[in-house]
């Protein structure tokens, strides 16, 4: 797990039309920036980078570590 | 930098695939002015107007084709800086929902999916400051990042915003 999960949050509020409610963090992935719902009853190892210290998303996994942040100061030299 | 606010007050998303045109009104999207320009998406929010269940399958998604000869705000579209003390970029990002050339959804930079039910549905996603999305460039695919319904469903009537920082 990150030392610091730096998490965003969603809502998803249904209450006008059957009353329901969900809200959950979410995770950007640091490697290819989708953004990931972090369900609370999920039971698997969450997928985390320990390179670059953050959670990635499970089609990141295995891969090597870029960091989006890192192409981003590439093109800008 | 200054934080902005690209708002549509009421629409209905126009369901296509990835990688097939949008159609005009039917999306929201945000080009970039420049080759290098850089721009960070940090909040999405839709809030349901249908009358009736309408299921929405919204994709916050990077564009493989982008716009070209983009179309001024219609009427109820708008773009302003959270702080009224922003001063204007010399080549701001460009927010649009009409072009001459469509954009097109890239079918693997799909980075958000926000469905929910536009029958008094809200949804609204919000990144950790240094986590937003970023946008950079003005080109495929990375240049321009879209609000849109994916096939499926019964898109309805919403309102919606989309919050961004230049850097």
């Amino acid at each position: 797990m990150p030392a610091h999960p730096r998490l965003g949050n969603l809502l998803i509020d249904h209450r006008a039309y059957d009353g329901s409610v969900f809200e959950a963090d979410t995770s950007t992935c640091s490697h290819c920036q989708r953004v990931v719902v972090l369900r609370a009853d999920r039971t698997r190892a969450r997928a985390y980078c320990a390179k670059c210290d953050h959670y990635i998303c499970d089609g990141c996994v295995g891969r090597p570590c870029t960091p989006f942040a890192r192409i981003l100061e590439n093109f800008n030299g | 930098m200054a934080k902005r606010s690209f708002k549509v007050a009421t629409w209905t998303p126009v369901a296509v695939a990835d990688t097939v045109a949008f159609t005009d009104l039917g999306y929201m999207a945000l080009q970039g002015a420049s080759a290098t320009q850089r721009t960070a998406i940090s909040e999405v929010y839709m809030g349901g107007q249908a009358a009736t269940s309408a299921p929405c399958i919204m994709i916050g998604a990077r564009d493989s084709t982008v716009g070209v000869t983009l179309t001024a705000l219609p009427a109820g579209a708008s773009d302003a800086a959270l702080d009224p003390a922003t001063a204007a970029l010399a080549a701001p990002v460009v927010p649009f929902v009409a072009s001459t050339t469509k954009p097109q959804r890239a079918a693997t930079l799909g980075l958000l999916n926000l469905s929910f039910n536009a029958f008094g549905g809200i949804v609204r996603w919000v990144a950790y400051p240094g986590e937003e999305l970023w946008m950079l460039g003005n080109t495929a695919s990375f240049g321009e990042f879209s609000l849109s319904a994916y096939t499926g469903g019964t898109p309805g009537l919403m309102g919606s915003h989309i919050v961004y920082e230049t850097l």
